[in-house]
């Protein structure tokens, strides 16, 4: 762990504003996918160059993603109710003239459910097991582009926003480990009772 | 059923404005973009939405902005009108703006872009092999080419391409 204090160190839990949500989704969808959602925690860290959050999505926004792609709706159903999709975003937030890079490598992160921390499921675990099963080159694509990439570097004023698959039931409560590097300073922070959405 | 996913795909579109973290959008959208090592672009030939082929080639003398985005990602909209603005602006001063979208049909595209009143150019990488090509890991990604055909700057996530600052880099390539 780094002992130097950094510039900025907040790290927050808060919700997000499901009035508006819930607006939304009235106006838009039919009785059937009207019931309010659950409120959600969002989970943000913000420390020196990195802005990172972390936001379970709602399982009518999954669904409305995935069918909008042309994803089997069994294929749907079954990530909906034996998934566990977030919206991560990550950003450098230093400004320009600063030129050191912020990186991420998912391959580092760890997740806690019940035991020991154990490697997050990434997307290239997703896409092999998917091709296995038949998807269609397309849907594979959406899932490849949709989803959150393993490295990617980031300098002043980058973002990137993307989806994380974790294989667990709605409701599941679990620990998370994240790593960053900012310039050449590797970053850690865990992330406790976090939780994927439920019904 | 249409009426349906339509009205969920709206949703797709209009839920992430509830979050709080998109008000701070607007900030990154002003940030320079980033110096590249003027690697030679990878040239391309892909349909535009006419079914012509379009390549990069075709564009050497001029800045050409190439934009790798796709419908579903809300940043890659909201770059759209800025890019529009730049693009009606500037496309007689010798900057192209060239969209990739990423593995979608060109009536979804043609669509998306008849809503938003766009009409700069856009390509169709149907499988991404292009984009594979590309040093572009997420949506949007942006990568300015010279009039050389040397990859100058490049941005991650959506940018505000009207902006005083960013056209002062893009003039400058000239």
């Amino acid at each position: 762990m780094p002992k130097q204090k950094p510039p900025v160190n907040r790290i927050s839990r808060r919700r997000v504003p499901v009035a508006a949500l819930m607006a939304v989704a009235t106006i838009v969808l039919p009785a059937r996918a009207q019931s309010p959602p659950p409120s959600q925690a969002t989970y943000q860290v913000e420390q020196g160059r990195a802005r990172i959050v972390l936001a379970p999505l709602p399982h009518d926004v999954v669904r409305a993603f995935y069918i909008g792609r042309g994803f089997e709706k069994p294929f749907v159903e079954q990530l909906v109710r034996q998934g566990c999709v977030y919206r991560l975003d990550v950003g450098n937030v230093a400004e320009a003239p600063d030129k050191a890079p912020l990186s991420l490598d998912l391959t580092h992160w760890k997740i806690r459910i019940v035991d020991g921390f154990q490697p997050m499921p990434l997307k290239d675990r997703w896409l092999a097991r998917f091709k296995e099963q038949g998807m269609a080159e397309p849907q594979r694509i959406a899932l490849r582009w949709a989803t959150f990439p393993n490295q990617q570097t980031f300098y002043a004023g980058d973002y990137n926003w993307g989806m994380m698959v974790l294989s667990q039931p709605p409701g599941t409560v679990f620990d998370l480990e994240i790593r960053w590097r900012d310039a050449s300073h590797d970053k850690t922070h865990r992330l406790e009772g976090m939780k994927c959405a439920s019904f | 059923m249409r009426v349906f996913l339509r009205g969920l795909a709206l949703l797709v579109l209009l839920v992430p404005l509830s979050n709080p973290a998109l008000s701070e959008t607007a900030d990154r959208e002003r940030a320079p973009l980033v110096a590249m090592d003027n690697r030679p672009a990878p040239d391309f030939a892909l349909k535009n939405l006419d079914g012509e082929t379009v390549t990069l080639r075709q564009y050497r003398g001029r800045v050409v902005v190439v934009n790798f985005w796709a419908t579903w990602c809300p940043p890659c909209r909201a770059e759209m009108p800025s890019m529009q603005r730049a693009w009606e602006v500037y496309k007689d001063k010798g900057i192209v703006l060239l969209g990739v979208d990423i593995g979608e049909t060109d009536d979804r595209v043609f669509q998306f872009m008849a809503d938003l009143g766009l009409d700069f150019p856009v390509v169709l990488d149907t499988d991404s092999k292009v984009t594979n090509a590309w040093p572009v890991k997420g949506l949007p990604t942006t990568v300015v080419v010279d009039p050389k055909g040397r990859m100058a700057f490049r941005a991650i996530g959506a940018r505000k391409w009207d902006d005083a600052g960013i056209i002062k880099q893009l003039m400058g390539l000239f």
